[in-house]
C-alpha cells in the first residue's frame, strides 16, 4: 500500500480530454490499460517520459472508432428521429389550430411589415451614396441673418472659394431656372419640353465624376456652349445616332453642342437632371440674389481637411468683403455633406423633395417594434400553451429524451410555423406592394438600395426568428418532470412575469402607434384647415397658351386675345370672374427680391426678401383675399397701368414700418433698379391681408402684387384662374372652358388644374406618413390582438375547472368575465401609464418640426385608450365568455 | 472468404486474443504482440482494431472485477466467438490453399 503514496499521477489535461472523447463503453477498460502502462513506464523510464508517452497514447486513441458518437451514445444518424419530429410537428400544427394560426398570422404580418420598412428605409438612406467620392463632396449653404435659408445662394461664392482656399480640390455651382413645366428644346425640327435643365459651371463633372458616362470630366464642359445629356435622353432624341456633336436649340438662350453623355440620374439623387448646359457666370451681381435665383455651390475636399475650420475661415473671408457689400455682414456659412442633404436639410428651394430624417428614424423604430411584437407574440403563445404539452414532454423525458432531443423536436414544430409565416409574408408583400407603392410607402422599383442595411436587416430577421424558436424548447426541456404531477409548473413566477412583461410591451407599442396616428392626422388637419384668408374651393386655373418656357421659341399672346377669352368665359352663368396671375396658391412664388424696397432711398439696404407676384384687376375677387385698406388695381386708372401703383401685404407694410394698413395708403415707396442707380417710385394703393399662399409648413415672405401689363401687345401671365359658383356646376364650366379654348386658341393644348387639389399637394409628405402610420398601426394592432387572444384562450383552458367550480358555486357570467379580464385590463393600464410619457416625448420631437403645430391635449389620447380597451375586452372577453357559458358538468366530468 | 474479411493487423490481434485465452485484455494483448512480433503496438491502434473486431462480432468483451492494481479500473477481457473462430479458420484455409498452389519452381533461388 505504501506504493500508492509515491505514485506518480498521469497528466491531468490529456486524461480529461480522453475521458471527454472516449466512447463510454470503452472508457473504463482503456483508461485502466493506459494507467497500467503509465505506471509501468514510470518505473522503467521515469515520470517525465511516462507522462509524454501517456499524452501521446491518448492522442493516438483519438480516432473514429474510439470517439463517442455526437449527441447520443448509440447511433450516429438521426434520420428516423427527425422524420418522427417532423411528423409530430405536422400533427401538432393541426391539433392546435388556433395556436398555429395565430402564430403564423402574427409572424407573417410582422415579417411583411418589417420587410417593407426595411426596403423603404434602405432607399431613403441611400440618397447620393452612389457618388464614388461621396465622402468628399460638400454643399456650401448660407445663413443670411434671420432670413429663411435657401439652399441656393450667391453666384460669386464658388469663385471666391476657388481663389481663396487652396485646400478645396474642386468647386462648382449649378443653377436651375424655375418653371413648372419645363423648357422648350428644339432638336432638329422636333420640340421637346424638358423639366430638368441644369446650368452648371465647367468643373461640374470634376466634382461629380460618377455622373459622367463618356467624356473627360475636366474637358467635357470646357467649350463655350457645351452640353451633356443623359443616356435616356440621347436615346430619345437621336435613337442610335451618335449624340456627340449634335445641337440642342434652346431658342433665345442659345444653341448648345453635346459634348458628353451622363448616366441617367438615379432616383436616389437629391437633384434630378436630364440636360447639363455650361453656364459661365459673369461676376455681375455676384453677391446679390437676383430674382430669387440662387446658385447651388458644391465643393470637394480631401478627407484630411477639417470642415469646421474651413467653415470658420470661409465666414471670416466673407466678412472681409463687407466694406463693399454690407449685407454680407450677418451671413454665416456651413458645409453640408452631400449624403446628409436628403434627410437633414430642410431649406427653401431645395432641388428635390427632401425628407425629414426624424420621420425615417421613427419608421425604423416602428419596424423594430412590430418585429419584436411578432416575436414576443410567439414566445407568449408558446409559453402559455406549455400546460397542454407538459404531460407529453414529461413522458418523453421519462422514456429517455435528452434536452437536445426536446429542443430539436420543438424547433421542428416551430420551423413549420416559420416557413408558413414566411410564405404568408411573401404573399402579403406581393399583394400589398402595388398599394404601398401608390401610397408612396415603398419606392416604385425592384432595385435594392443600400445592400449593407438590407442585408443587416434580413440577417437580424432570420437569426432573431431562429433564436425565438429555440426559446420554448429551452424552457420546456428545463422543467423537472416530477413537478408536473404536482401541477405547479405553469404557474412558475418566472413564466407569469415574463408573459406580463411581453404583453405590456405589445400594448405599449400598439398604444403609441395609435396615438401617433391620431396626432399625425390632427396635425395634418390642422395645417390643412388653417385660416388661409383666401378661398381656393371651386377655383380652376388654366395655363397660358404660350407659357413662359414657350416664350423662348414663340411670341406671346396679345392682350386682346386674352380679353376675348375672358369675355367669352364669364358669359357662362356658372363662371363668376376670371383673373390672371404669375403664380398659383399652393406652389412657391417664383420671383422674390431682396433689399430693393425702401421708404427712404437713403436708408441702408434691407435684407428681407419680398415675393413678387404679377396679377390683374380681379385677382383679389377670384381668390377672395380681403383688402384691409385701399383698392385693387384697375385698368381704367392710368397710374396703375404705368406701374406707378403698388399693392402690398400686411406683413410687407409692417416690415416697412407703417403703423397700420390705412396709414400706408397713398404713401410713396421706392425700389432700386437692377443696375443700382435708377429708382422705381410707387404709390401704395392697397393693402391685403397675409393670406397663406403656401401652407403654414413654410414661413411666408412679405408679398408685393404688381399689375401685369407692360404694353398692350403682350400678355404673359402664366395662369388664368376663374371661380365657379358651386361645385355641381363644375362639369358645365369645364365643358364651356373647352369650347371657348377651342374657339380662341385652337392650335394650343388646354391644360388646367383644380387649385384646391394643387394646394393639397403640399401635404403629400404628411399624407404618405399618415397612411404608412395607419398601415403599420393596423398591423401592430392585429398582432397584439392576436397575441392576446391566443394567451387568453390558453389561460382559460388552464382555468376551465376553476371557472366551472366558480359557476357551480353561483358565479354569474358577468362576474367571471370581470374576474379574468381584470388582469389584462390591469396590464393595459400599466402599459398606458408607461407609454404616455414616451408618446408625448416623441410627438413633441416630431411636431416641433412644424411652424404651426398643434398642442398635445389629453383628448388626443382618448381614442387610443378606448381602442385598446375595446381590443382587450373583445379578444379576452370572447373566450372567457365562451368558457363561462359552457356547461360545468362537461368540464368537471373527468375528475 | 468474403464473409470474414480480416486485415493483417486485425488477424494478428484476433489470433493473440485466442493465444491469451482467458487473460486477453488491452495491456496483455499489447505485450504479447510486441513480444511475439517484435514490433511496437500503440494503444490507439490496438483499441480501434479491437473495437472493429468487436463490431464485426469476432470477439466479445466483458468487464472483469475491479482490482487495486490498475488504480481501481476494471480490465476489459476479450474472448473469441465462434464467428471469430470461423474467421480464423477460413483465413488460414485460404492462406494454406494459396501456399499449396504456389509451383515449387517459384521458390528456387536463382542466381543470375
Amino acid at each position: 500500500m505504501l506504493k500508492l503514496f509515491d505514485m506518480n499521477n498521469p497528466p491531468k489535461l490529456p486524461l480529461r480530454f480522453f475521458r471527454w472523447f472516449c466512447h463510454p463503453d470503452l472508457l473504463p477498460g482503456i483508461e485502466g490499460d493506459l494507467l497500467e502502462l503509465f505506471d509501468e513506464s514510470t518505473i522503467h523510464h521515469g515520470s517525465r517520459k511516462a507522462k509524454w508517452k501517456f499524452t501521446w497514447d491518448v492522442l493516438k486513441l483519438f480516432r473514429p472508432s474510439i470517439i463517442r458518437p455526437a449527441g447520443g451514445t448509440h447511433r450516429m444518424n438521426y434520420y428516423g428521429l427527425w422524420k418522427h419530429h417532423f411528423k409530430m410537428a405536422r400533427r401538432q400544427l393541426f391539433r392546435n389550430k388556433a395556436f398555429s394560426l395565430i402564430s403564423i398570422l402574427g409572424l407573417g404580418f410582422g415579417f411583411a411589415a418589417f420587410f417593407v420598412i426595411l426596403q423603404y428605409v434602405s432607399y431613403e438612406l441611400s440618397f447620393d451614396r452612389f457618388h464614388e467620392n461621396k465622402n468628399e463632396i460638400y454643399r456650401v449653404i448660407c445663413f443670411p441673418g434671420d432670413q429663411p435659408v435657401s439652399a441656393g445662394n450667391y453666384k460669386g461664392l464658388v469663385e471666391h472659394i476657388k481663389s481663396n482656399f487652396p485646400e478645396v480640390k474642386k468647386a462648382t455651382q449649378l443653377v436651375k431656372y424655375w418653371s413648372m413645366d419645363g423648357r422648350a428644346v428644339r432638336i432638329g425640327k422636333q420640340i421637346f419640353y424638358e423639366q430638368n435643365v441644369l446650368h452648371v459651371s465647367s468643373s461640374f463633372f470634376e466634382v461629380f465624376p460618377t455622373l459622367l458616362k463618356s467624356g473627360d470630366p475636366a474637358q467635357v464642359l470646357s467649350g463655350e456652349n457645351s452640353a451633356v445629356i443623359t443616356e435616356a435622353l440621347a436615346r430619345k432624341y437621336f435613337d442610335n445616332e451618335n449624340p456627340i456633336g449634335q445641337t440642342i436649340d434652346f431658342g433665345y438662350m442659345g444653341k448648345y453642342i453635346i459634348s458628353g453623355i451622363s448616366i441617367d440620374i438615379p432616383d436616389n439623387a437629391h437633384f434630378k437632371a436630364d440636360i447639363f448646359v455650361i453656364d459661365i457666370p459673369t461676376q455681375r451681381n455676384a453677391w446679390k440674389i437676383v430674382n430669387g435665383i440662387g446658385y447651388y455651390s458644391y465643393i470637394t475636399l480631401d478627407k484630411t481637411v477639417s470642415v469646421p475650420t474651413l467653415e470658420a475661415k470661409l465666414i471670416q473671408s466673407i466678412q472681409n468683403l463687407k466694406a463693399e457689400f454690407p449685407h454680407l455682414a450677418d451671413d454665416s456659412f456651413k458645409l453640408q455633406s452631400i449624403t446628409d442633404i436628403h434627410l437633414h436639410s430642410d431649406l427653401t428651394r431645395e432641388l428635390g423633395s427632401n425628407k425629414k430624417g426624424s420621420t425615417i428614424y421613427f419608421l425604423v423604430v416602428i419596424g423594430f417594434l412590430i418585429l419584436f411584437m411578432a416575436w414576443f407574440n410567439y414566445i407568449n403563445l408558446s409559453t402559455s400553451i406549455f400546460f397542454s404539452r407538459v404531460h407529453e414532454m414529461s413522458i418523453r423525458k421519462v422514456i429517455g429524451s435528452g434536452k437536445s432531443n426536446l429542443i430539436s423536436q420543438l424547433f421542428s414544430e416551430y420551423s413549420y410555423v416559420l416557413i408558413l409565416a414566411a410564405i404568408l409574408a411573401i404573399l402579403l408583400i406581393v399583394t400589398l406592394s402595388p398599394f404601398l407603392v401608390k401610397a408612396g410607402i415603398i419606392p416604385d422599383t425592384n432595385q435594392v438600395y443600400r445592400y449593407d442595411i438590407f442585408r443587416a436587416g434580413i440577417f437580424l430577421l432570420v437569426v432573431g426568428s431562429l433564436l425565438i424558436g429555440l426559446y420554448p424548447g429551452l424552457l420546456l426541456s428545463k422543467f423537472k418532470s416530477y413537478s408536473v404531477p404536482r401541477g405547479n409548473f405553469t404557474r412558475t413566477k418566472f413564466g407569469v412575469i415574463l408573459r406580463s412583461i411581453l404583453m405590456v410591451f405589445q400594448f405599449m407599442a400598439s398604444f403609441c402607434l395609435i396615438v401617433g396616428v391620431v396626432i399625425l392626422m390632427k396635425q395634418l388637419n390642422h395645417i390643412r384647415s388653417a385660416d388661409r384668408k383666401m378661398d381656393v374651393e371651386n377655383v380652376i386655373a388654366v395655363n397660358n397658351p404660350i407659357g413662359i418656357t414657350d416664350l423662348d421659341i414663340r411670341p406671346p399672346i396679345k392682350l386682346k386675345n386674352y380679353l376675348n377669352f375672358k369675355t367669352k368665359m364669364v358669359a357662362h352663368s356658372a363662371i363668376e370672374n376670371l383673373t390672371t396671375s404669375s403664380d398659383l396658391p399652393g406652389s412657391p412664388v417664383n420671383v422674390s427680391v431682396a433689399n430693393l424696397l425702401k421708404v427712404d432711398r437713403t436708408a441702408p439696404d434691407d435684407l428681407r426678401p419680398f415675393n413678387i407676384m404679377y396679377i390683374d384687376d380681379d385677382f383679389f375677387d377670384v381668390y377672395k383675399i380681403p383688402l384691409l385698406a385701399g383698392r385693387s388695381y384697375s385698368s381704367n386708372i392710368q397710374q396703375d397701368l404705368n406701374r406707378g401703383s403698388i399693392i402690398l401685404s400686411r406683413s410687407a407694410i409692417e416690415h416697412l414700418g407703417f403703423k397700420s394698413p390705412r396709414d400706408a395708403i397713398n404713401k410713396k415707396i421706392h425700389s432700386a433698379a437692377e443696375d443700382g442707380y435708377h429708382w422705381y417710385n410707387y404709390e401704395i394703393v392697397g393693402v391685403f391681408d397675409n393670406y397663406l399662399h403656401t401652407s403654414t409648413k413654410t414661413k411666408g415672405n412679405p408679398t408685393i402684387m404688381l399689375l401685369n401689363r407692360k404694353t398692350d401687345d403682350i400678355y404673359i401671365n402664366q395662369y388664368f384662374s376663374f371661380t365657379i359658383n358651386s361645385a355641381d356646376q363644375r362639369k358645365g364650366a369645364i365643358d364651356h372652358l373647352v369650347k371657348t379654348w377651342e374657339a380662341v386658341w385652337p392650335d394650343r393644348d388646354l391644360e388646367f388644374y383644380f387649385v384646391d387639389e394643387l394646394y393639397d399637394q403640399q401635404f403629400q409628405n404628411e399624407k404618405i406618413l399618415s397612411s404608412s402610420f395607419i398601415f403599420f398601426a393596423v398591423i401592430a394592432i392585429i398582432i397584439s390582438g392576436l397575441g392576446l387572444l391566443g394567451v387568453t384562450v390558453y389561460e382559460i383552458r388552464l382555468r376551465t375547472k376553476e371557472i366551472s367550480i366558480r359557476k357551480v358555486m353561483g358565479s354569474s357570467t358577468a362576474s367571471l368575465v370581470r374576474l379574468i379580464s381584470r388582469k389584462y385590463i390591469g396590464l393595459l393600464g400599466i402599459s398606458i401609464f408607461i407609454a404616455t410619457p414616451i408618446c408625448i416625448w416623441l410627438s413633441n420631437i416630431w411636431l416641433d418640426g412644424y411652424l404651426d403645430r398643434i398642442e398635445l391635449t389629453p383628448l388626443l389620447f382618448v381614442p387610443a385608450v378606448v381602442l385598446m380597451l375595446t381590443i382587450v375586452l373583445v379578444s379576452s372577453g370572447t373566450s372567457i365568455y365562451k368558457a363561462a357559458n359552457s356547461n360545468p358538468t362537461e368540464n368537471l366530468r373527468d375528475e | 472468404m468474403g464473409k470474414y474479411q480480416l486485415g493483417e493487423f486485425e488477424e494478428v490481434v484476433l489470433l493473440t486474443v485466442g493465444v491469451l485465452y482467458g487473460n486477453a485484455y488491452g495491456v496483455s494483448i499489447k505485450k504479447e504482440m510486441e513480444a511475439r512480433l517484435d514490433r511496437k503496438v500503440s494503444v490507439g491502434a490496438l483499441q480501434s482494431a479491437l473495437k472493429r473486431l468487436e463490431d464485426k462480432g469476432h470477439i466479445v468483451a466483458k468487464y472483469g472485477e475491479t482490482t487495486t492494481e490498475r488504480r481501481g479500473r476494471p480490465k476489459r477481457y476479450f474472448s473469441i466467438t465462434s464467428h471469430g473462430k470461423k474467421a480464423i479458420e477460413e483465413t488460414r484455409a485460404v492462406r494454406n490453399k494459396l501456399y499449396g498452389d504456389i509451383p515449387k519452381v517459384a521458390f528456387d533461388v536463382k542466381i543470375v
